[in-house]
């Protein structure tokens, strides 16, 4: 988008977009923005797990037994703790004005969440594997068994989310000028990977109680 | 009421014209032991309601005029006009705090009333599927479809549930509505405080014929209801084959007509015209490709032709006609055996039924007709 | 005191440039970051979707003179009306007066230069054009009779409801990310842009209404967007969650429905009830009466609509328990409503009130609401309710409410803030009898249907018994519905016009005290070189009339905030 009109520069200095006073005040209204964010995003995922648990409740004939959950879950929610607990660390060290410790964070929470990702995308094939024949036992076997996916996967989505302001996060504290706004960035950022970590597990908790 | 009118093909508009009228400028006729209070919360809500309205529009006008802004004097600012006033607000806001409590006690006193069903209420099993109406007398083993008769100053209990999607019953003459759920049942109950026909209307959207899940409500006095009970327990025993297409056309007939067309034109369903024709030739095509004369060989499962007629009522997702997008729901335990053969003959019978223009013809001449059911006797 | 030339209020008309001639061609607006000119475009949208939603409504309308139907059969006449309602709803009220005028007006009533994320919204601007997309091209997908509710397991069962289903799910879903970004956009906008002298309880209530509205967008909207997201799923993969052959609940369906869909009852007229309260003040100029209830009840409001979404389920099957529960919150939300009322009636009550379009429409709505209000006390009503249920009667009400209501809104804020928008003004004699034809159709269409609904005429029929005495009434509404046509395109006629032949706007028409009328119309491409200083925006003794502008403009015997400030620049 190359057609700013905008001036993307007032008195108060460069870098401050639109009606900002100066960039504090824009990464206090970032803050803002963000619990805003997370307010939706808390009742997208409260409703989707509220459905579930509803029809797992009234349900007569939910299934017994169901396999158990791919042992790659367990090393997602390491490694999704883990990149939160990075983003953390980033965070105090970027307070401490180490910019190495910055670096390292950023790169083990991008790690961190790259294992995520890979680890989901793995378990949803082996879950397929384990559940294939109960998919097209009835209705009720088909709806436990899709849960998983339905779940996980709206939560990938937003991991997936999640990697953009940590992929730039990481360019930023490589190779570019760390600013007042990008340091807010990291601590919104490191925020939303909290959130997502209780989101998962409130997850696994509610899959753990139906399948 | 005589045996002949309560068996005539439709009733007639002129009855239920009767039955809409007598109501009042908000309400129609009014036949239950509910209805009369139901009217009167509304009445009560009513007479509320005209007061606040006309209240605020007269305050809205009587302020517009009275203050209406002098021409050429645009510096009428008035400062001294108060900005709030504390206790005149509380009082408006308390005011109809408690007008609007009673209105929900009285509301809900009529409605607990409503879910209490009286021990011995005469209960009958409704299925409501698209886009007709079914109704199970379990005491008489009658089933009705597109009328549904009553008892006369009698509890009645219906106990309903849908095949397909969701509709709900809706009988404004007794001020009764419930939606019927697929998968789970739904009951409501009235008394009809007087005898006559009323319309019951599907009022939960359905689809394409929503407009058409109509059914008419019976009410008869006790002794009617139940020599009309034993003539419908009785009605399908007692007919001579011969008569059966004509029965199937004056009795059954509704269930299908939303999608069945007697005049020829293509519904949900192809029409009941000309359909003999093509299932004996076995010209009709399905979904799959495969024509009806594909399965109609020695030893195919329609070797007789009349056991397809049965089968697409019976199980009409068997063979899906091309064009079609296999709607019908399966009539499985809500006809008996003899019923179903009336089906067949009253469509291996159509041509002589029913006129060019689909009416039904009165007196229909069936002699030399064809009323063999097939091999499946 | 120095002269009068040096205030923004009354800087000549049209000096220079402003937001309409800033920059030039497609690009800068289509990629725009102004929330002046990103309003306008949402206004130029929801209008040609109005048109659109408009036009079904009369194909509705007129299929229903005759029992048996006029123009459709039975499929037709069910695209119809779920078109009808899937685009007046999701396309045109939901972001009518938030999305299109609040964009326009809430940064300069708060004297910012801009909302507080300009690209996210752009972006919302972006999602809605692209889920109006989706939307529409349902009905070329096979088309979409559901109805806007979407109702399960109609809608999930492939046999049943035609294709078009996937797409209109799935442009409801981007439509509804839309609304939540701008919510979010505005929440942070008011909570951190609002000028020095602007306290919560100093700001116009017209933000009051949009915040509270913001905030029902950002929580109850999600609700709606994960509905859809597993109706759609579930159609394309036969998941059962709402479909009972399938081991799931259709009711759950109409739980998690209504709890987005009656907030969103008051996403459409929260705002509205904001401009009116704008109009009454502004154009009886005279304070506005009970300030701090009016901003309360909004907050009531927005919170009351949380919990009263059963009653829309009283006959679905839900327990009597549930039922009377609902019935007794539901009639909560009815006082905040009444305070509201008595508020507007009060503000009138020794003012100057000029008799323009805008201020008619104000009054029109106060009429209109009244009746929608008082009506809903039959449907919160359980044994009313179980009779008026899916019939006109509901119909009725809720046009009341959202028609009659939320849009008359829009269209008074459209009146009032044109002149600010385009610089232009409008014929106001033509206002005025454009109003009059809308407010007798409008009437006769929709009070008769509440007597149509009370006889028994259910909803979404396509045809009707002939002997049931509905014709009647059916036919008067349809002439309603014509004449209210009419009096739409005489308002495309002269807003359209005034564009071209319309007088010159001066800074401030109607002696508004609000931000957005102390700079020139149309405003300057960044709104006020500095934040401004502000007092209390409904304490119009301040102002005077002046011949010369045609418009009003600071008293000169009277301090104003700010006035050290100018006349230190000047």
């Amino acid at each position: 988008m190359t057609t700013t009109d905008r001036p993307a520069t007032s008195a108060a200095g460069a870098g401050v977009r639109g009606a900002y006073r100066d960039e504090r005040a824009q990464v206090i209204a970032g803050s803002f923005g963000l619990w805003a964010l997370l307010a939706t995003l808390a009742m997208l995922f409260g409703g989707l797990l509220l459905a579930i648990l509803a029809i797992w409740a009234s349900s007569e004939q939910w299934p017994k037994s169901l396999p158990p959950l791919p042992w790659q879950i367990w090393v997602s929610t390491a490694s999704l703790i883990g990149c939160s607990i990075a983003c953390s660390a980033a965070v105090a060290a970027d307070r401490r004005g180490s910019v190495t410790g910055v670096r390292a964070a950023m790169a083990s929470a991008l790690i961190g969440a790259g294992i995520f990702t890979g680890m989901q995308v793995w378990a949803w094939f082996v879950w397929h594997d384990a559940v294939e024949q109960l998919l097209t036992d009835d209705g009720v076997h088909r709806l436990a068994t899709t849960a998983f996916w339905v779940l996980t996967g709206l939560h990938v989505a937003h991991v997936l989310g999640g990697l953009i302001p940590l992929g730039m996060l990481v360019w930023y504290a490589l190779w570019r000028r760390w600013t007042t706004v990008r340091r807010g960035l990291l601590g919104h950022t490191a925020i939303y990977w909290h959130f997502l970590d209780v989101v998962w597990l409130a997850m696994v908790l509610t899959m753990f109680i139906i399948l | 009421m005589s045996m002949l009118g309560l068996l005539a093909t439709t009733t007639s508009p002129m009855k239920l014209g009767e039955a809409t009228s007598g109501g009042t400028f908000w309400m129609p006729e009014s036949a239950s032991t509910i209805a009369p209070e139901v009217d009167f919360v509304f009445d009560f809500i009513n007479w509320i309601n005209y007061i606040f309205f006309a209240l605020v529009v007269l305050v809205l006008v009587w302020f517009a005029i009275r203050y209406k802004l002098k021409p050429g004097s645009r510096e009428s600012f008035t400062p001294d006009a108060p900005t709030h006033n504390t206790p005149l607000e509380l009082t408006w806001t308390t005011m109809p705090l408690l007008l609007v409590g009673l209105i929900f006690w009285l509301g809900m006193d009529g409605y607990l009333r409503l879910t209490e069903v009286p021990d011995d209420a005469y209960p009958v099993k409704v299925t409501g599927q698209k886009w007709s109406w079914i109704f199970e007398h379990p005491e008489f083993g009658v089933i009705e479809g597109g009328e549904l008769t009553v008892p006369l100053n009698r509890p009645v209990r219906m106990i309903m549930s849908s095949k397909d999607v969701l509709h709900s019953v809706f009988i404004p003459a007794f001020r009764v509505k419930q939606d019927v759920v697929p998968g789970r049942y739904t009951s409501l109950w009235f008394e009809a405080t007087r005898p006559g026909q009323y319309r019951l209307y599907c009022s939960e959207y359905c689809g394409m014929d929503h407009s058409k899940m109509l059914a008419v409500v019976n009410v008869l006095p006790e002794d009617e209801f139940q020599d009309a009970m034993g003539q419908l327990a009785r009605e399908y025993e007692d007919i001579p084959d011969s008569d059966l297409p004509a029965y199937a056309m004056n009795r059954l007939y509704s269930r299908c007509a939303s999608c069945h067309s007697r005049d020829g034109t293509s519904g949900t369903g192809p029409s009941f015209v000309g359909l003999w024709e093509r299932t004996k030739n076995g010209t009709t095509v399905f979904t799959d490709g495969t024509t009806l004369k594909d399965h109609m060989g020695p030893g195919g499962e329609f070797e007789v032709p009349e056991n397809y007629l049965r089968d697409s009522i019976l199980n009409p997702q068997h063979y899906i006609v091309q064009n079609y997008m296999g709607a019908m729901p399966t009539f499985k335990g809500q006809l008996k055996e003899r019923q179903v053969d009336a089906l067949v003959l009253m469509i291996k019978n159509m041509d002589r039924l029913v006129d060019d223009q689909g009416n039904v013809i009165e007196n229909p001449d069936l002699d030399g007709a064809d009323i063999s059911t097939g091999s499946a006797n | 005191m120095t002269t009068i030339d040096a205030r923004p209020m009354e800087q000549p008309v049209l000096a220079g440039d402003n937001y309409l001639t800033h920059t030039r061609g497609f690009r800068s607006w289509f990629f725009t970051l102004d929330h002046k000119r990103i309003g306008l475009m949402y206004l130029v949208s929801v209008l040609t979707a109005f048109l659109l939603g408009g036009i079904f409504a009369l194909l509705v309308r007129t299929q229903l003179l005759v029992p048996e139907g006029l123009i459709m059969d039975q499929n037709d006449y069910n695209k119809a009306f779920t078109m009808h309602g899937g685009i007046m709803v999701f396309l045109v009220i939901i972001p009518s007066i938030p999305a299109a005028l609040g964009n326009f007006v809430l940064p300069i009533m708060l004297g910012a230069k801009d909302v507080a994320f300009p690209r996210l919204n752009l972006f919302s601007y972006h999602l809605w054009i692209v889920g109006a997309i989706f939307l529409v091209m349902s009905m070329f997908t096979g088309g979409l009779d559901t109805g806007w509710t979407f109702y399960t397991p109609y809608s999930i069962d492939q046999q049943s409801a035609m294709g078009g289903v996937i797409p209109a799910v799935t442009g409801a879903f981007i439509l509804g990310f839309s609304s939540i970004f701008t919510g979010m956009n505005f929440i942070v906008t008011i909570h951190r842009l609002r000028p020095k002298g602007m306290t919560w309880f100093r700001m116009p209530l017209f933000l009051w209404s949009i915040y509270a509205t913001a905030v029902i967008q950002v929580l109850a909207t999600p609700v709606l967007g994960i509905t859809l997201a597993l109706l759609a799923v579930e159609r394309a993969f036969g998941i059962g969650i709402f479909n009972p052959a399938l081991g799931g609940d259709p009711v759950l369906y109409q739980h998690f429905f209504w709890f987005y869909s009656h907030p969103a009852v008051y996403i459409m007229i929260l705002p509205a009830m904001g401009i009116v309260s704008e109009l009454i003040a502004v154009h009886s100029h005279r304070h506005i009466f009970g300030y701090s209830f009016i901003a309360w009840s909004s907050i009531a409001i927005a919170i009351f609509s949380f919990i009263v979404w059963g009653h829309h389920m009283f006959t679905s099957g839900q327990s009597p328990l549930m039922n009377v529960i609902f019935s007794l919150i539901t009639f909560s939300v009815a006082i905040p409503s009444a305070v509201k009322v008595f508020n507007w009636l009060a503000t009138m009550y020794k003012g100057a009130i000029s008799w323009n379009t805008s201020m008619l429409y104000g009054m029109g709505f106060i009429f209109l609401f009244t009746i929608g209000g008082l009506t809903g006390l039959y449907l919160g009503t359980l044994s009313t309710d179980v009779h008026l249920h899916d019939t006109y009667f509901v119909v009725a009400h809720f046009h009341y409410v959202m028609m009659g209501s939320a849009l008359i809104g829009f269209i008074g804020g459209l009146h009032h803030w044109w002149p600010k928008m385009t610089g232009k003004l409008i014929n106001d004699n033509a206002g005025r009898v454009a109003f009059v034809l809308f407010f007798v159709g409008y009437n006769l269409t929709f009070f008769t249907q509440f007597m149509l609904g009370s006889h028994g005429m259910p909803r979404r029929y396509a045809t009707y018994p002939a002997d049931a005495g509905f014709q009647f009434y059916h036919i008067l509404s349809t002439i309603g519905s014509y004449m209210m046509a009419i009096a739409f395109f005489m308002m495309a006629f002269y807003f359209i016009g005034s564009l071209f032949f319309g007088r010159r706007a001066p800074a401030n028409p109607w002696g508004g005290r609000s931000l957005e009328w102390q700079c020139t119309s149309p405003p300057p491409h960044d709104n006020f070189a500095e934040q401004p200083e502000v007092g209390d925006c409904y304490d119009f003794s301040v102002l005077r009339w002046d011949e010369a502008t045609g418009g009003y403009v600071w008293r000169e015997d009277v301090e104003h905030p700010g006035q050290h400030a100018e006349d230190a620049t000047a």
